[in-house]
């Protein structure tokens, strides 16, 4: 019965896929460095940044926001991807390690549809249901974060790892490797990439879902977006926003080197 | 030395080897053969514990598997299977160098015996250790199969349809190869097939197999020759006589050859007075000892000299008999030169010789 939500959610995460790596991959490391060298200096320099936004967005009453730094901001925003990006890549790697041995794997089919489904929830719906369950502030955020962003990684876990060649797997075995061995020598390594995909899935979402995590009090980009859309003031949801874009379109630059790094079956095809 | 004694092993109901009681003698070469289904490859993996018998023991040189850790007993045996599976993240010289990694060698040890793996199995070291395993041709991934199996030079190797997966005339080669290979290095081995050819000509022993059961147990001339009951006959086929031919190497039954350096050649012809015995076929060859052309002599005469092209001709010493065979009757010739590494003739075989082998089992 849950075929047709999986065929959904694999569909939607190929075309995130094709879309993220048509727009990471082309981009020069040096392209990347002064694109993030200028966002840098605009944001310790709120006085050239004002007058960029004066000039995009005329007539407006304030273009900073108040409460804190551009730079204070992205820094919140990043310890709150880091903190449940990592948590979740470190769980939903074992998950999927897991559920894949000969014990777990009477889990594996129902792991599998329920992260599956689970990804078909938008971030906003699992954030709205965490507030009520775990009230305001940094850590809630951080357990929304995790609880959504530790799906992708499960899912190419499994992917992955089912997806080594059993031969592969038998003469591992027959050379006289130990389980833990076959696991780390053979099974991870084949399935690093899919796994490091997952990972990239995940943070990417992670970072923009974490600007939801204003709503709930926990800072960082979102509430410069926030507090833009509340006061009707597009200069600061557009400063949010791009500054979110960049920290995404960098971590999603990051991953696809650290991918390229490893061995991938489609390669073996050709 | 490998025993098995009363080995049954049971997959709920169905009995995929049904008592089994056999010994292989080290240094040989025993083929599995039998129907798909027959228990071949479940009898290989009894013997390095993939997978543990229902019943019975197998020991090596005297020890019962069961008493040895199956980690350790594995590192200890080759294990070459039908498709390869080399680690496809890992270069060939990290393949080759996994059992001895396991084995705590150092990595200068490994890297030294893989190039030494690579030259025996006929890879230059220096072209091939590096490349993944998605850059080998089918026969290439097979070979470095095989020196994977022999990195850490185990007294036994365990091959489960190792050339299945290779074109017939790369399997040729490969079987040739690992004949020679096997000769010098005298692994006990238990190789498993379901083509006949093959058992035939790499086989000291062939064991033939039928729903979990042994039916007969045999050297390949005698499996041929006098088949046990008629689904032995069955499975030979009806050209048995010809196959028996793949028993015989062309080494065993070659002659010495007339021979004469092509500078000695007078006006383009032997010597008038030059008498050869045999077939009456002379081979010219060059300095090298290459064969470039030969001579019939009837009527105590000499025919015209014709120019032959060595490695289209010839055969290896190492061929079967059923090669040359064909490559007489193909010519029409009366003899074809067998020759050695770079082409050198050391003797020729004659269709008699062919037909004195297979007349002397009394059969025809
Ligand atoms: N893991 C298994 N579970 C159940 N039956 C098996 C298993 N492995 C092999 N068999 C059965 O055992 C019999 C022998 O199999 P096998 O040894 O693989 O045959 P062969 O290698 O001669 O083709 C077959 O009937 C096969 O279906
Ligand atoms: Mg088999």
């Amino acid at each position: 019965m849950y075929s047709l939500v999986q065929d959904q959610a694999s569909a939607r995460e190929r075309f995130r896929a094709r879309m993220l790596m048509g727009s990471a991959d082309i981009v020069s490391p040096v392209l990347l460095v002064i694109g993030i060298g200028i966002f840098l200096w605009l944001a310790a320099n709120p006085a050239q940044l004002e007058a960029l936004l004066r000039f995009a967005f005329p007539g407006r009453s304030s273009y900073l926001y108040e409460r804190a730094s551009l730079l204070a901001l992205l820094g919140e925003h990043l310890v709150l991807v880091a903190v449940s990006a990592t948590a979740a890549a470190v769980f939903g790697i074992s998950l999927g390690i897991l559920v894949t041995r000969p014990a777990g794997r009477d889990f594996l089919g129902i792991v599998r549809d329920l992260s599956s489904l689970a990804q078909t929830f938008p971030p906003v719906a699992v954030l709205a249901l965490a507030v009520p369950a775990l009230g305001f502030g940094f850590q809630p955020a951080v357990v929304a974060l995790f609880v959504y962003s530790i799906l992708p990684v499960i899912n190419n876990t499994i992917s992955g790892l089912v997806a080594v060649p059993p031969d592969i797997v038998e003469v591992s075995r027959g050379m006289g490797m130990t389980r833990v061995q076959i696991l780390f020598r053979t099974e991870l390594p084949v399935a690093a990439r899919v796994i490091i995909a997952g990972v990239r899935t995940s943070v990417v979402i992670n970072i923009g879902t974490a600007t939801i995590g204003a709503v709930v009090g926990a800072g960082g980009l979102g509430a410069v977006i926030i507090s833009g859309l509340v006061r009707d003031n597009y200069a600061l949801v557009f400063t949010g926003a791009v500054s979110a874009a960049v920290l995404a379109f960098t971590a999603d630059w990051c991953f696809a080197r650290l991918e390229r790094r490893f061995y991938s079956a489609r390669s073996d095809r050709s | 030395m490998i025993e098995f004694e009363h080995v049954v092993k049971d997959y709920n109901g169905i009995t995929a080897v049904d008592d089994i009681s056999l010994e292989l003698s080290a240094g040989k070469i025993c083929v599995f053969i039998g129907p798909s289904g027959c228990g071949k490859t479940t009898s290989l993996r009894l013997i390095n514990r993939m997978i543990e018998p229902s019943s019975g023991t197998i020991r090596l040189d005297g020890t019962p598997v069961s008493k040895i850790k199956a980690e350790q007993l594995r590192r200890g045996i080759g294990y070459v299977i039908q498709s390869v599976g080399l680690l496809p993240h890992m270069s060939v010289r990290e393949n080759i160098g996994i059992v001895p990694r396991l084995l705590g060698w150092d990595r200068n040890k490994r890297a030294k015996r893989a190039d030494e793996l690579l030259e025996l199995i006929g890879l230059a070291p220096a072209a091939y250790r590096d490349k993944l395993p998605h850059e080998l041709s089918g026969g290439e991934a097979q070979r470095v199969g095989v020196a994977r199996a022999l990195a850490a030079d185990p007294p036994v190797l365990l091959m489960d349809e190792p050339f299945g997966a290779v074109d017939p005339l790369g399997r040729e080669a490969l079987q040739r190869e690992f004949l020679s290979l096997n000769r010098e290095l005298k692994k006990t081995v238990v190789f498993v097939t379901h083509d006949l050819d093959e058992a035939i000509r790499l086989g000291d022993r062939i064991v033939l197999m039928r729903d979990g059961k042994i039916v007969q147990d045999d050297i390949p001339e005698r499996i041929l020759g006098t088949p046990h009951n008629e689904f032995v006959r069955e499975f030979i086929g009806a050209d048995r006589a010809l196959k028996r031919l793949s028993c015989f190497t062309v080494e065993s039954c070659m002659h010495q050859a007339a021979v004469l350096e092509q500078a000695l050649l007078e006006d383009g012809k032997p010597p008038a007075d030059l008498e050869v015995n045999g077939t009456g076929t002379l081979w010219i060859v060059d300095a090298g000892a290459v064969p470039v052309g030969m001579c019939r002599r009837s009527d105590g005469k000499w025919g015209d000299v014709r120019d032959v092209r060595a490695e289209e001709l010839g055969v290896k010493t190492l061929s079967s008999l059923r090669d040359a065979l064909s490559r007489l009757l193909g010519r029409g010739l009366k003899a074809v030169p067998v020759l050695s590494d770079g082409n050198r003739l050391v003797g020729e075989v004659r269709l008699t010789d062919i037909e004195a082998v297979n007349q002397s089992d009394g059969y025809v």
